[in-house]
């Protein structure tokens, strides 16, 4: 009777976890309800395709950026110059983006994502998402083409550029004040462009950014 | 006398690797999506090692996947399915 009602209540608990987890994702929490497989028989077998299904499929909370890219790839040389920092002026603070929009709609299943996620200096939460599909990503504090917008004081206009190529990332400052820093090592705009690929904490300014391969 | 039990022991201790190998085995097919969904997530993929530990180990792994703030940043409300 114990082993039944203990039963029962792991049951339950995988499936609210579960729940909750799949709505962290974008997903419908009611897909947790797979685990409920495991009372025909299959067992362990319930889990191990809520797992699988999980790790790879597509999750709507990558599908929508709050900070977006937009606009057609810029060639380098249209970039705005790289300043120095001693005489780069104070970023001019701009009102906060709240409004998420859709992802580059050339971005396809097939391209390389990878996440940067985090809160501005306000705490506002912020998330960019960049794809392989383009070779060139501005960061920067204001609009302008193929630049992703981080409102944020400490964010210079351009601040740093992300550089991809298939199943790469690179990252580059361009001499803003606030600086760039990766795994709290700082970057210089003399250092180039350097592979993130396998790094985990950004920081641009005050904004720190989690990266994660999608 | 003595090489009985040797063969005895030896024995007894390759069912015990045999087992082993077969657990191990099985961890890992929850390991290796664990590992992504915990990246994914913004956690250390190395969590999913957790599956090693017999049933509470799958258990908290999930608990920290569902009850922790995803560093890599959570679904907006509105970007949740109904």
């Amino acid at each position: 009777m114990i082993s039944i009602i203990l039963a029962i209540a792991s049951m339950a608990l995988v499936v609210f976890m579960s729940w909750r987890i799949l709505e962290k994702t974008g997903l419908p929490g009611w897909l947790a309800l797979v685990h409920l497989l495991a009372l025909t028989g299959i067992g362990m077998l319930a889990s191990l395709l809520f797992f699988w299904v999980l790790a790879f499929i597509r999750w709507p909370r990558d599908e929508q950026v709050a900070m977006p890219a937009g606009g057609p790839p810029l060639p380098p040389q249209q970039l705005p110059a790289p300043r120095p920092t001693s005489s780069a002026p104070a970023p001019t603070p701009v009102a906060p983006q709240t409004a998420p929009t859709t992802a580059p709609a050339n971005a396809s299943a097939a391209t390389m994502s990878w996440s940067l996620a985090g809160k501005l200096s306000d705490g506002t939460p912020g998330h960019l998402l960049v794809d392989d599909s383009r070779p060139l990503y501005v960061v920067s504090a204001s609009e302008g083409p193929d630049v992703l917008i981080v409102p944020d004081p400490s964010i210079g206009s351009p601040h740093a550029r992300i550089l991809t190529a298939p199943g790469r990332i690179g990252l580059q400052d361009l001499g803003s004040a606030g600086g760039t820093w990766i795994d709290n090592v700082r970057l210089l705009p003399a250092h180039g462009a350097r592979d993130i690929g396998n790094s985990r904490q950004i920081r641009f300014g005050a904004v720190e950014l989690t990266l994660t391969r999608l | 006398m003595d090489n009985g039990w040797n063969t005895l022991v030896a024995w007894f201790f390759a069912f015990l690797g045999i087992i082993a190998v077969v657990y191990v085995i099985a961890a890992l097919l929850f390991i290796i999506p664990t590992w992504r969904i915990l990246r994914r997530a913004g956690f250390a993929g190395a969590l999913s090692l957790l599956h090693l530990v017999p049933v509470l180990g799958t258990l908290i792994v999930m608990a920290i996947l569902a009850f922790v703030t995803w560093p890599a940043g959570e679904a907006q409300p509105e970007q949740r399915s109904p």
